[in-house]
């Protein structure tokens, strides 16, 4: 396989708060290869989005990148200087967001937008950057693009401001494009279009994709290769289809369960995973899934797993893994999903 | 399998409910400025008290001492230039800004209160009607429309209450009025309504005390908008009548010596100066403690 | 910009403070008309020759009469004739005031505007450094003092103090090419009756760009790899000017108001002063005559304001 083009080692982002230390993402390692498309899964305050800031160093504050690299063609990018950063951001790496709307800027004309990232970065004169933001905005299928280059993006509805922002992000033909959630704020037939725009973009230009979205869904019509992410920490990573087929981290699993499916049967009830996301100013001891996870064992309390290779290509951190789950604890018949309900392993039967 | 899980203590669920008004004191307490505002204003309406049993000198007695004395021993702040007292007449200056820039207020809050309210909800012709006097309103220079009512009804305190007021009264009714009409859509109105609540009671218990936020924000920047009107008025010769002082007459009355006694413009104009700055000061930390968008 | 749309909406507004004129100079002819004693009476003028000068006036016929005709001179423009200066027209010299005023207003709305923001912008980029804390309470103080206070300390510094440089010139002379070069004639009046609304501008600006600056389209630029004065200028600026443009309106009015007092100060020769003498010599028809050049300014005033709203704000359209 060839040299990834980004690797990140054991990153760590913390936001220090009134009351304490948020550890949103906390050791979070993984490596990006050429023209793949990569989705980085997990549910609100998991740290996915936290972590693709921290790639580009645009976490705000009180939130700052605390340790860890971040390897891009050998430049750890958390130690580049402002000024080479800024280089980097929108020619090399660029980062498109969730709602085009608050995205971008209401008095600026959309094409100029546009073309301001490319003049931000290349020696092209405004004139020529202004008729290859058309270009771009005809590239990502958005209709009579050089009337629509002079409207504002209010004018705009919102599939097509997501198109201009993905057009903003491809201006200066990136090696890496990182999309936070951009279908989150859409209807879902534009959804639809919009995932195959990005689809389709990845192969023609060839730049690889970090996909961050809560929704399984997206992953799997998308991303090649996935990264499941909860309460900071990567769970489980590996390839979309092996890891749809097969997951090894009960919380993956759990995720994989809730998506209602069309041909399930009438009685069948809407699963939801037990529980909330956990507080990250005081994490669980132990694996941090331990409080919902239908599967723990006594060791899920006190010690935390760490990510190992439990199939080919396939990482996962937890002591139990779903193999054994399915194998012992008839995983695959289970109704109730509780936190424990399946070891019966609860915390007040603890010896500590 | 079946045993129910035992459930690990962990902290109270929800943090302790608190009110908005508590929780608008426990900011403003914090808020420095403020407070401090808050104390120098205290010590205003206690020199205005005091200003009713003692002064110094009787405010309106000539000749007390040589005019155009400065600051001494006998006279805290001098001398003006019909050899008054400065400090006695400064004290009793206080009483007049209290009573304009308070009372104006309160006739601006029961004048622009109830026509917001009525304009906010019911709409229709009276909304139309009172939309077009105010904007009338706004048509002149408010100090102009001032000046000629005092003109006209004669200088008195009470003529100059009036005359600000009536050009004051339209930023309040305007607020209340747009209050009313974010507040009318909301659903526990529609619930009293539905229940078969009268209007007065609709308005006044369930919009009015919404609203109530913003209005005493409003009513707390127009005091020292209304002081420093009748600072302007005095200034141009039609404020409180004299023997009355004020502070606006006083800093005119000293313009005239700035060149060999400024003493006497700069006491009034500081006096002056801090009492707005302290309210304004106050009218913020308010503006903030009751700002809902902030959290903490 | 100019759509038909705005151009309709313009004449519209044309028409209102037209009418907004008349209505308000009615009010004052009526008003004035029950005041005790005008010029002529305090000129201690008897018999025929006070009888003439009524005449003279129309001021001996029915107050209807007087007040149609009142009308019909003021669509044409005539604002009739001095009480105290005998046939001298108003109409010009409230012109040439309107203008005065005018001119010292629009440099006051310009120091404020661009003094205001500027440190708004310095304040709100320093955030909670000593310079953010100076032009905070600078402001704050700015807008807390009154404007003859502030002119009147102008004058004791540049007038008093520091004579020699300036030489006590505070002449303000319409039609100076000089009066922008004397410290005296426009910048320190323009500058007292800035101020205060530059104060409030700084502060307003500074609550905005802080706001502005966590908005998700910063970080796009930021993500975009934009230069940081490219940010701030371009992108959050623009967006903070809309709130100062809208509280515009009630600014210019203030400054309108302020000129009252200032020009009085100063001796500049616009409408406030005019207001003042005019009251003391109870020449009621340049009292009429001073407040239909108020209106006027008023009316135009809040027309540009609402227009240069358009400008600034694309999605605003009328």
């Amino acid at each position: 396989m060839a040299s990834p083009i980004l690797q990140v080692k054991d990153l760590r982002t913390e936001f220090t708060t009134h009351d304490g230390v948020v550890r949103a993402v906390d050791g979070v390692s993984f490596d990006l290869y050429p023209g793949e498309s990569l989705g980085i899964v997990g549910e609100s305050g998991s740290g996915k989005s936290v972590t693709a800031l921290s790639l580009l160093r645009l976490v705000p504050s009180p939130g700052r990148v605390v340790g860890g690299q971040v390897l891009f063609h050998n430049d750890d990018l958390l130690q580049l200087s402002d000024e080479d950063m800024r280089e980097i951001r929108g020619r090399d790496i660029a980062m498109i967001f969730q709602d085009p709307q608050s995205s971008l800027n209401p008095v600026l004309r959309t094409g100029f937008q546009i073309a301001e990232a490319m003049l931000a970065h290349q020696r092209a004169t405004r004139a020529q950057s202004l008729r290859r933001a058309v270009e771009l905005l005809k590239r990502v299928r958005i209709p009579a693009a050089e009337s629509r280059a002079r409207d504002y993006p209010h004018q705009l509805s919102g599939g097509m401001r997501q198109r201009a922002m993905i057009a903003m992000g491809l201006a200066n033909a990136p090696a890496i494009l990182i999309a936070d959630e951009p279908t989150t704020a859409l209807d879902v037939t534009v959804q639809a279009q919009i995932l195959e725009l990005l689809a389709d973009l990845n192969q023609e230009l060839g730049a690889a994709v970090v996909m961050i979205t809560h929704n399984m869904g997206v992953v799997a019509g998308l991303c090649t290769r996935v990264i499941v992410m909860y309460a900071g920490k990567i769970v489980e990573q590996g390839p979309v289809e092996q890891i749809f087929e097969n997951p090894q981290h009960p919380y993956t699993w759990s995720l994989l369960k809730s998506i209602p499916r069309v041909d399930s049967l009438r009685h069948e009830r809407l699963r939801s995973i037990e529980g909330i996301a956990p507080d990250l100013l005081r994490p669980p001891r132990g694996c941090r899934f331990h409080p919902r996870c239908p599967f723990r064992v006594e060791k899920c309390f006190s010690e935390e797993p760490s990510l190992k290779e439990v199939k080919p290509d396939q990482l996962a951190s937890c002591w139990v893994t779903m193999d054994r789950a399915r194998a012992e604890m008839g995983a695959d018949t289970l109704l109730d999903i509780r936190p424990g309900a399946a070891s019966g392993v609860h915390p007040g039967e603890l010896v500590d | 399998m079946a045993t129910p899980a035992t459930i690990v203590a962990s902290q109270p669920i929800a943090p302790e409910q608190a009110s908005l008004w508590s929780d608008a004191w426990r900011k403003l307490r914090r808020n420095r400025l403020a407070l401090a505002g808050a104390i120098y204003l205290t010590f205003v309406v206690a020199v205005a008290l005091t200003a009713l049993v003692y002064t110094p000198y009787p405010m309106a007695k000539v000749g007390v001492g040589i005019p155009y004395t400065g600051p001494s021993p006998e006279h805290l702040l001098g001398v003006d230039t019909i050899g008054r007292d400065v400090l006695s007449r400064l004290m009793v200056g206080a009483q007049v800004s209290l009573l304009v820039g308070v009372g104006t207020q309160l006739v601006v809050l029961a004048i622009g209160v109830p026509i917001g309210l009525g304009a906010g909800y019911f709409r229709g012709w009276f909304d139309q009607v009172m939309t077009f006097v105010i904007n009338l309103f706004y048509g002149v220079p408010n100090l102009l429309v001032a000046l000629i009512l005092v003109f006209l009804l004669g200088p008195s305190l009470t003529n100059i209450i009036v005359a600000i007021a009536s050009t004051g009264w339209m930023d309040m009714a305007r607020l209340v009025r747009g209050q009313t009409l974010s507040l009318r859509e909301r659903d526990f109105i529609e619930a009293s309504r539905a229940s078969g609540a009268r209007p007065a009671k609709i308005l006044f218990g369930h919009v009015l005390p919404n609203a109530l936020g913003p209005i005493i924000v409003q009513a707390t920047f127009g005091v020292p908008a209304a002081i420093l009107f009748e600072a302007f008025m005095s200034f141009l010769g039609l404020g409180v009548p004299p023997p009355m002082p004020s502070w606006g007459s006083m800093a005119a009355d000293g313009i005239v010596a700035i060149r060999i006694a400024a003493y006497m413009v700069v006491a009034p104009a500081l006096a002056l100066s801090l009492t707005l700055m302290a309210f304004n000061f106050v009218g913020d930390g308010l503006r903030d403690a009751l700002d809902p968008r902030q959290r903490r | 910009m100019f759509t038909r749309g705005t151009l309709i909406y313009i004449g519209q507004r044309l028409v209102l403070i037209t009418l907004a004129v008349l209505g308000v100079s009615s009010l004052v002819f009526v008003g004035v008309h029950r005041l005790p004693g005008d010029a002529l009476f305090s000129e201690h003028l008897h018999g025929t020759q006070y009888e003439l000068t009524l005449h003279h006036y129309g001021l001996d016929r029915p107050l209807w009469q007087q007040y149609v005709t009142f009308l019909w001179n003021m669509l044409h423009g005539d604002l009739g004739e001095s009480l105290v200066n005998r046939g001298v027209p108003i109409t010009p010299i409230v012109a040439r005031e309107m203008s005065v005023s005018a001119e010292v207003g629009m440099v006051a709305l310009i120091v404020t505007v661009g003094l205001g923001m500027s440190f708004g912008v310095i304040a709100a980029l320093r955030q909670n450094t000593w310079i953010d804390y100076v032009l905070s309470t600078t402001s704050v103080i700015g807008y807390s003092m009154p404007n003859f206070v502030i002119a009147t300390f102008l004058i004791l510094v540049f007038g008093v103090w520091l004579e020699n440089v300036t030489q006590g010139n505070f002449f303000y002379q319409i039609g100076w090419p000089g009066r922008y070069g004397s410290i005296g004639a426009i910048w320190l009046p323009a500058f007292a009756l800035g101020f205060p609304s530059a104060s409030i501008v700084a502060r307003m600006t500074r609550a905005s760009m802080l706001e502005i600056l966590q908005q998700d389209f910063i970080r796009t630029a930021r993500a975009k790899g934009l230069p940081t004065a490219t940010i701030t200028i371009r992108h959050a600026l623009r967006n903070a000017l809309i709130p100062v443009v809208t509280v515009l309106g009630p600014l210019a009015m203030a400054i309108i108001t302020g000129g009252v007092v200032v020009e009085n100060i100063f001796g500049i020769p616009g409408l406030g002063k005019e207001f003042a003498t005019s009251i003391l010599n109870r020449d009621y028809n340049v009292v009429i005559g001073v407040f239909t050049g108020y209106a006027a300014l008023v009316g135009l005033t809040n027309l540009g304001v609402d227009l240069l709203y358009v400008v600034i704000d694309p999605r605003i359209r009328y």
